[in-house]
């Protein structure tokens, strides 16, 4: 499973590129990229838009979206002192200030971190900026990134973590506590990026391998099936593995003979069916 | 159900005492507020499978939509005044053929807490109902499995109550739970009928996942007989697995040998069959299971066995089921 960081500053950042060794990339000429195992990363800028960009310009290139995981994390502010300065948090709701959205994500591994709600603003705010009722997290990115990552991948890819930077009183956080608040809950966080590997062993349920997968498409073109052809033949050669726990290349043979018209393609398609599904 | 890791509540859902003891049920579960269940529930691309490894609960309040008319699907078993009602949304069982996999966009299961709204709906459909000569025949566990979360919430022993005291409403509780012990307390009705699924053990242990045994089920079956209830068998989905014939009417006969067949109210047979819709949806989330990848006929929105599959499944394990029930106590679905 590949996992992706997405983080607003540098300083977010720093600790994960010096952890897990990453390397700068050229993917994009204006986002900041960085390669590496097990995750890469990517340094939007601050705002949700700036986020939403550089999620979706990633997330648009994934040939397997299926098999990523996408991790917003950074620094946040917090309505409430109930919490502490440093602490890490699994956030489990974003709710944009601005259209009143709200994003939520599945959280569908164990963890033992505490989990809160956090809002996206449009700008810095303070305490005095805010609606009464509100209590919990407040950012600048994360709605932004909970729209353009759902709009690809499933609620149970898209993972927000957050630690508590400020009270919302207007102290400026330089980047070396920016860098520092990250370092010490990077043991915290590796283990929930860990944690998203026993996804991958589940979804892993396909029968059909990439060889067989292969040649169906081989089949698919050389006897120009439609899209819905091509999916039916899948989902035949399935049920074939399945019930008849049959090899696939019983239908290699079929790479030799060509088809001049829909007739034709109908009937090798038949061909194929009744050696795949009949009794 | 021993927990959930989080709790969605609607805001407005906060009021009612039913949130209230599930609350206290799991204390220790996230509880996240939200303004409408759909929010959560109808999110694009979830994963149904992988949300059943870590079932949620969304707590809501239905607004509108407390009865509706049966559909060609589900078994009216000839009342002609047959309603359902969606009372939760999603089951804590997760069994290979189930349909829900393909009908709801989530796993995570929603519980209805205004079940009183419920109450004063069917109330008044009783009193208007079409056929009077005949009772409101009203299926209460449906898309759901309401005994298997009476540990939770006792819905099921409150529409018992409900039905008891409601003149011309017949209602069926429909189940494959062993937790029969939870209304046991209660007096048997000539207005419940409880609606027992049973299949094979082998197919159970292998397609009912999370689902209590074959025995465990037999039991309870046995035991709510014996407190004069009335009690229906359905042997429904009939599943074409390898020796069909062989597992199906062997289970038939183990299963007549241990229940009492003078007390069984009525019987349902009918064999695997799914919206093809549902069906597709389904397939594109799991590649796992044989049954799912059968070689399927489509007739119009449906998908099933071969006609002449479904034929000769009905027919012989019909005539199994002669040999214990009268042939008009048997409601066929082909």
């Amino acid at each position: 499973m590949r996992k992706i960081i997405i983080t607003a500053l540098h300083a977010e950042a720093k600790p994960f590129i010096e952890f897990f060794n990453l390397k700068k990339s050229n993917l994009f000429a204006k986002i900041p990229f960085y390669s590496g195992e097990p995750v890469s990363l990517c340094v939007s800028g601050i705002g949700k838009m700036r986020s939403a960009i550089a999620t979706a310009s990633l997330l648009a290139q994934e040939k397997e979206p299926h098999n990523v995981v996408v991790f917003n994390i950074g620094i946040c502010g917090s309505t409430t002192k109930e919490v502490n300065l440093g602490e890490l948090f699994f956030v489990n709701k974003v709710i944009d200030h601005g259209s009143g959205r709200s994003y939520y994500p599945d959280i569908v591994i164990e963890h033992n971190l505490p989990e809160s709600q956090l809002m996206t603003f449009d700008k810095p705010v303070t305490q005095l900026d805010f609606p009464q009722e509100y209590k919990g997290l407040v950012d600048m990115e994360a709605s932004g990134f909970f729209e353009a990552a759902l709009t690809f991948l499933s609620p149970h890819q898209v993972v927000c973590l957050k630690i508590v930077s400020d009270f919302l009183e207007g102290e400026v956080i330089n980047k070396a506590k920016v860098s520092g608040l990250v370092e010490r809950n990077m043991e915290a966080i590796n283990g929930i990026i860990s944690s998203y590997d026993a996804l991958c062993s589940f979804l892993a349920t396909d029968v059909l391998d990439a060889n067989e997968h292969s040649l169906l498409e081989q089949l698919s073109m050389h006897f120009r099936l439609t899209f819905s052809q091509y999916h039916q033949l899948i989902e035949w050669a399935r049920s074939y593995k399945i019930h008849k726990k049959g090899s696939l290349e019983i239908l290699r043979q079929y790479l030799q003979y060509s088809v001049s018209d829909k007739r034709e393609r109908n009937n090798y398609l038949e061909k194929l069916r009744s050696l795949l599904l009949d009794e | 159900m021993s927990k959930f890791s989080h709790i969605y509540i609607e805001d407005e859902a906060l009021g009612y005492p039913i949130s209230t003891r599930i609350l206290e049920r799991f204390p220790n579960a996230k509880r996240v507020w939200i303004g409408d269940y759909k929010e959560v529930f109808g999110r694009l691309n979830q994963h149904f499978q992988i949300q059943k490894r870590s079932v949620k609960l969304i707590l809501a309040v239905k607004k509108g939509g407390y009865l509706y008319r049966g559909s060609d699907f589900s078994q009216g078993f000839g009342y002609k005044n047959f309603y359902y009602n969606t009372l939760m949304l999603n089951c804590v069982y997760n069994c290979d053929y189930c349909y829900l996999q393909g009908m709801y966009p989530s796993a995570n299961m929603v519980l209805f807490v205004n079940l009183e709204d419920f109450f004063e709906a069917t109330r008044k459909a009783v009193a208007e109902r079409k056929y009077k000569s005949e009772p409101l025949y009203l299926s209460v566990s449906y898309n759901t499995d309401l005994l298997a979360f009476e540990s939770v919430v006792p819905y099921t022993a409150y529409w018992i109550e409900f039905a008891d005291a409601c003149d011309d409403l017949l209602i069926e509780v429909r189940t494959k739970s062993a937790n029969y012990k939870a209304i046991k307390h209660l007096k048997a009705t000539p207005r419940v009928i409880l609606a027992w699924t049973l299949s094979p053990r082998k197919v159970a242990e292998v397609y009912e996942k999370g689902a209590p045994s074959l025995d465990r089920r037999l039991e309870a079956i046995r035991e709510a007989m014996e407190d004069g209830w009335q009690v229906r068998l359905c042997f429904d989905p009939v599943l074409r697995i390898r020796n069909w014939n062989y597992v199906y009417t062997d289970f038939m006969e183990e299963v007549f040998r241990y229940l009492p067949v003078e007390k069984v109210y009525d019987v349902s047979l009918g064999v695997f069959r799914m919206n093809a819709d549902y069906l597709r949806r389904i397939r594109k989330l799991r590649q796992d299971s044989d049954i799912l990848f059968y070689p399927f006929e489509v007739r119009g929105d449906t998908v099933s066995y071969p006609l002449l599959h479904r034929k000769e499944m009905i027919s012989s394990l019909l005539e199994k089921l002669t040999q214990y029930i009268p042939e008009e106590r048997i409601a066929v679905w082909e």
